[in-house]
């Protein structure tokens, strides 16, 4: 790691920041919205990056060292070097906060959360990069499923629509969500516009293990069935998308769906509703802070506490 | 003019009114006791000695301002000012009591007790607002608390009038007592008060010294310091003029009466500019214009003074300190303080209340003994009063820029116009990160090197990293700087046991050092079909392989060959960037596979078929190729310039397509690119793509700040952008309106309606504010819009205390009007010419929406036509473009006919 030398240039800093997955790819412009709010921050080993029960205003980029994030005495993250700490409660708007603490001696990037949300709403590559990053750890957290499984859960079938809605009516079915209650108008109308209603017999396959992620499917009937490389499989309904996760990732389909009796439901192509998510950056922010969010609720789950 | 309703909001309503009933009621009292002071005071007193008194207040203000500092520190703001309010009072008691016993020294002790006094409860009482009350709502509010001074004083003086009529003066010492005794109960009313004044640490602030500290390090603050001491120097100079003039003039019986009657006149005046004016001014000119009214008042009432020497002209200065002191100077001259942290202002305003006002008054009172002690007639101290108003007028003046620049830097993601040129350092640490063992610091490393032209300085070692990525990257980069130097570590790789690293190796090899008899004797050998492919196209585009055999080849590769293999021969395409394999590369392009599409368009990139121009417009809607794409553009120079203006007239062209033209239409010529773009933004109908088209011109400003763009065309946009903003304001009043009339109006697609006009309002504000930072290249607009947005109060009043001074009218009132919080019937009334109001009914709004430019627009307000089954609209309905594709016409058509039919 070249990250032995002090970050006190910008350049050096940039050179760092692109170093790490989340921003892999991203050109000098990119990188410079994120750089220039950057101050290097070292952390002798103990010290405390985060304080539980204040609000999260400044995230971590750790360049070298390792640091755990726990709340209430739960750990949430052990993050090692090229990874970030505070960014899903920076999405998430969580009051809440963490604990970050320095398991060794760490360098870092302390990054004003204004200005990474800022940076975010002004670049799409870096929003992009976020969404990717936190889509596969929501992934990854829910065993390569589309959720976790839970064997409390009770599928929905829902109701069989007898007709395709019209543009309206999908929108203010859209809105009843609670992920899109509050998001851009114009964007969930131009979602809505992309979406086709498609009705498939029991067994149908909609999408094997490493296909293209090119749809996400929002199920308005029946049931499908989502079965991840490791053989484990969950059961969704009425309510649920399949799909949008790997979609959102970047990533060919980590898990297998195949309809477990008739479905209903609208699709959507990645391409579109990426370019949608281009065209809004606030519904991007809306999403991203819906997913950190819930990842944070879950706590994560236990099967992968590190990702 | 004040409308209280407007300007006071109703959760201000409580702290607002307290804080003018306190006001009034102390400056009441004050005045009372002033003018019981004066007419005593000068009655016995030659105004000679004033000076001496005036040195008195100041050493005794900072020793008691000390004290109270001290004492301030374990009580709560609002509560210390209680306290001193009446111990004022108890303390004035004991003076109407005991002054018949204490004869002159009585005399001198009430008016330092007086002067103090104000210190004391004036400073308390402005700081416990400044802890209240952010920028904005003291903007609004002050001009209201402000009047509550000035009626004080109208009242207190007033009263002061009639009462010496009838009674000795000296009994309006009692009244003033009285009067602080009721006011010290008024602060209690105020709720929302603030904490005991502490420092960071937690420690009670220590006093002068700190405070001191504070200003001498701090500019602003300095600034402000100066100002103040100015202010004061010049107001006592104008009093002791004034009074020594009246002394001179008046019997001293009828001093009483005398200072109670203009001190009335001029309240009234005080007040009638306090209601009419201060707000407007402060409006208008802004801080710093309204703080240079009085100094330039004064600067022309002293050369008439110098000239006449007159009472006449001693009045008119009187008449315009009195009446413009309390009221416009008072209100600017507490929103100086209000740009300052709570900290700093805490420092600074305690610093200008101890040193400044009293310093300034104790220094200038010198400077009157020493000029009445030489018996310097009246013509030199008004000259020395128009000097110190002159410095005065300049103080303020200096301050706008740095008012301004502390709002600025209250905004945090201020833009650090970074320099990028790589120095000897990073390029140490770019060569340092070459030897890095994680793959990303590598690539990222070269990548950085290649970008800044320094692609030389990676080694030819390189080619000996066990990463595939790596070595395939130098590659690449070492075949377009032909770096013949690097062949002989090729040839030692050259059967490498990776396959990709293979053919990369021999493409490379074959187009830096050309060896035919080297390649076939590779093919002979060599199983792998990547690395056949490889060898192929450099056979066929060497010359090697000609005709048939090369044609037979190629056919056999594209339909049989596999995706790995087709990737390779696009990438051999590629590296030698070989010519006549166009029509391979745009089949290939349009391959399914993501992995081959992209490949295939880097080879276009490199070949620059001209054909493959259009497809390189279609490519921008695609995450994968995107970037390619947009750089493949810009490589065809003027051909992908002309390529991009096609596409912004081309409307058949998907939107996905069109929102991405803005951004590459960036990357050409920046004097070309911003030219089209605002051009094509004053056309473009879809929001969206005005969205992007802004943001590019935003980029291509940042990156060449020089950049001049035609401004008749930016102020036009800008005007059709707030009047668009205002519009979908005043349709979505009326529908709300509507509901609440009709509450059955208010069904789904009614909420879905409001919902969809607020956004565009908001979006467009968004937009407005992209725009204006155009028009006014000095300040970051994208900040000050999102500081609108922040949920912390002080970054919101920061933005508009920006936009405030920034904007000019009209363009000033609708921006606010579109960004207040007040109610929206409120803030369309602000709109001025921007937008005239509708005017229309509910079903008026619904028929003009359908006529709207939004498709979205339309949509739902068919949607919504259909569930109110209002049939009259069908035929409006059936007129709508597209209507056949558009599932919520072709609903309302059938519904509507049900219902006629029914």
């Amino acid at each position: 790691m070249f990250v032995e030398a002090p970050l006190a240039g910008i350049r050096d800093r940039m050179l760092a920041i692109k170093a790490l997955p989340y921003f892999e790819g991203l050109g000098d412009e990119s990188l410079l919205q994120v750089a220039e709010h950057a101050r290097e921050r070292r952390f002798r080993a103990g010290e405390h990056l985060l304080e539980e029960g204040q609000p999260v205003d400044k995230i971590y980029i750790v360049i070298s060292g390792a640091v755990t994030t726990s709340r209430q005495g739960k750990t949430f993250l052990v993050v090692h070097g090229n990874g970030a700490v505070g960014v899903m409660s920076a999405l998430a708007d969580d009051h809440v906060g963490w604990k970050a603490v320095a398991d060794q001696d760490s360098l870092t990037l302390e990054i004003p959360v204004t200005a990474f949300l800022a940076a975010l709403r002004e670049d799409f590559g870096l929003l992009r990069g976020a969404l990717r990053a936190i889509s596969l750890i929501a992934l990854r957290a829910r065993g390569q499923l589309p959720v976790a499984p839970d064997p409390d859960r009770v599928v929905e079938l829902g109701t069989m629509l007898d007709r395709d809605l019209t543009l309206a009516e999908l929108l203010i079915e859209l809105r009843r969500q609670p992920m899109f209650s509050h998001a851009n108008m114009d964007a969930l109308i131009e979602i809505c516009r992309h979406m086709t209603l498609i009705r498939v017999e029991p067994g149908h396959r909609f999408f094997s293990i490493g296909d293209p992620a090119a749809t996400s499917l929002r199920i308005v009937y029946g049931r499908v069935r989502c079965t991840a490389p490791s053989g484990e499989h969950v059961d969704v309904g009425s309510g649920h998308v399949i799909g949008s996760l790997d979609a959102w990732s970047g990533v060919p389909h980590s898990y297998s769906a195949v309809a477990e009796t008739t479905v209903q439901g609208y699709q959507n192509s990645t391409e579109d509703f990426l370019a949608i998510l281009e065209m809004h950056p606030s519904l991007a922010l809306t999403l991203l802070g819906g997913l950190a969010g819930t990842l944070i609720q879950s706590g994560l789950s236990p099967r992968n506490p590190s990702p | 003019m004040w409308k209280p309703s407007l300007v006071v909001r109703p959760d201000e309503r409580r702290e607002t009114y307290a804080a003018f009933l306190t006001l009034l009621g102390f400056v009441a009292s004050h005045t009372m006791l002033e003018t019981a002071r004066d007419a005593l005071f000068l009655a016995k007193v030659p105004a000679t000695h004033l000076p001496w008194v005036f040195i008195s207040i100041a050493v005794l203000s900072l020793l008691f301002a000390n004290i109270q500092h001290r004492i301030s520190g374990r009580l709560d703001n609002r509560n210390a000012l209680t306290v001193w309010t009446a111990s004022a009072g108890a303390l004035t008691f004991a003076f109407w009591l005991f002054l018949p016993l204490l004869g002159s020294a009585g005399l001198y002790a009430l008016y330092v007790w007086s002067g103090v006094l104000t210190t004391l409860i004036i400073a308390h009482f402005w700081t416990l607002l400044g802890n209240i009350f952010s920028i904005t709502q003291a903007r609004r509010l002050y001009g209201l608390i402000g009047a509550g001074s000035v009626i004080g004083a109208l009242i207190g003086s007033g009263a002061a009038s009639v009462l010496t009529m009838r009674i000795d003066p000296r009994h309006l010492v009692l009244g003033s007592a009285v009067g602080f005794l009721i006011t010290s109960m008024l602060p209690l009313r105020i709720t929302r008060h603030a904490p005991a004044t502490r420092t960071e640490s937690g420690e009670v602030a220590s006093g002068f010294v700190s405070h001191a500290r504070f200003v001498a390090r701090h500019p602003y603050a300095r600034r402000v310091v100066l100002l103040m001491i100015a202010g004061t120097a010049c107001v006592t100079v104008a009093d002791y003029l004034f009074k020594s003039t009246i002394a001179a003039d008046v019997p001293a019986s009828e001093l009483g009466m005398y200072f109670g009657a203009i001190a009335f006149a001029l309240n009234v005046v005080s007040l009638i500019v306090q209601v009419a004016l201060v707000n407007v001014i402060v409006r208008r000119m802004g801080v710093s214009g309204s703080l240079v009214v009085l100094p330039f008042l004064l600067f022309g009432l002293g050369l008439g003074m110098m000239v006449t020497a007159s009472l006449v002209a001693a009045i008119a200065i009187k008449a315009a300190d009195g009446s413009l002191r309390y009221s416009l100077h008072r209100t600017a001259s507490e929103l100086l303080f209000l740009p300052l942290a709570d900290e700093a202002r805490r420092h600074t305003k305690s610093f200008t209340d101890m040193v400044a006002h009293r310093g300034g008054q104790a220094l200038t009172a010198i400077g009157i003994l020493v000029l009445t002690s030489t018996a310097a007639p009246s013509y030199v101290l008004a000259g020395i009063l128009v000097a110190i108003a002159g410095a005065w007028m300049a103080c303020a003046i200096s301050l706008r820029a740095p008012y301004l620049e502390l709002f600025r830097s209250r905004l945090q993601a201020r833009r650090v116009k970074a320099e990028l040129e790589l120095d000897v350092r990073s390029l140490e640490t770019l060569v340092r990160a070459l030897d890095s063992e994680t793959d990303a610091d590598v690539l990222a490393a070269i990548d950085t090197l290649d970008h800044e032209g320094k692609g030389r300085l990676v080694p030819a070692l390189l080619l000996y990293h066990p990463s595939e990525a790596v070595v395939e990257r130098a590659l690449e980069l070492f075949t377009r700087l032909e770096r013949k130097n690097v062949v002989p570590a090729i040839d030692r790789l050259i059967s490498h046991p990776s396959a990709r690293v293979r053919a990369a190796l021999l493409a490379a090899r074959s187009v830096l050092d050309p060896d035919s008899r080297l390649l076939f004797m590779k093919l002979s050998f060599e199983d792998s079909p990547e690395v056949r492919a490889t060898l192929m196209v450099n056979l066929i585009a060497s010359g090697e392989i000609i005709g048939s055999d090369a044609k037979e080849w190629m056919d056999a590769l594209l339909a049989r060959g596999s995706t790995a293999t087709k990737i390779a021969l696009v990438e051999a395409i590629a590296r030698r960037a070989a010519s006549g394999f166009d029509d391979v590369l745009i089949a290939l392009v349009a391959h399914p596979d993501p992995k081959l599409k992209v490949a295939a368009l880097r080879a276009i990139g490199r070949c620059k078929p001209g054909k493959a121009l259009p497809l390189l417009i279609g490519m921008l809607g695609h995450e994968v190729t995107r970037p390619d794409a947009q750089r493949i553009l810009l490589d065809y120079g003027m051909e992908g310039f002309r390529e991009l203006l096609h596409a912004v007239d081309n409307l058949a062209l998907e939107t996905a397509c069109r929102v991405r033209l803005p951004a590459t239409i960036e990357r050409f010529d920046p004097e070309l690119a911003s030219a089209v773009l605002l051009e094509w933004l004053t056309r473009e109908g879809d929001g969206a793509v005005r969205f992007q088209i802004g943001r590019a011109l935003e980029r291509l400003v940042n990156r060449v700040p020089t950049l001049i763009l035609d401004r008749a065309l930016l102020d036009k946009t800008i005007a059709a952008t707030v009047s668009r903003a205002y519009r979908y304001l005043d349709r979505r009043l009326i529908l709300v309106r509507g509901a609440q009339a009709t509450p059955s109006l208010a069904t789904p697609g009614h909420q879905a309606l409001v919902a969809l006009l607020r956004d565009k309002e908001l979006n467009g504000i968004e937009r407005l504010f992209g725009l204006i930072g155009l028009a006014l290249r000095g300040d970051d607009f994208t900040d000050i819009y999102r500081g609108l947005a922040s949920p912390r109060k002080e970054a919101r009043a920061t933005s508009l205390e920006l936009i405030e001074n920034l904007l000019k009218e009209p363009l000033r009132a609708a921006v606010l009007g579109l960004v207040d919080d007040i109610a929206d019937d409120n803030r369309l009334a602000a709109a001025g010419s921007f937008h005239s109001p509708l005017g229309l009914d509910y079903e008026g709004l619904l028929q003009h929406m359908l006529a709207s430019t939004s498709e979205s627009v339309q949509d739902l307000t068919v949607f919504h036509i259909t569930e109110l089954r209002l049939t009259r609209f069908r035929a409006a309905i059936e007129k709508l473009p597209h209507g056949a594709q558009r599932s919520d016409v072709v609903r309302a058509l059938q519904v509507l006919d049900q219902r006629e039919a029914g």
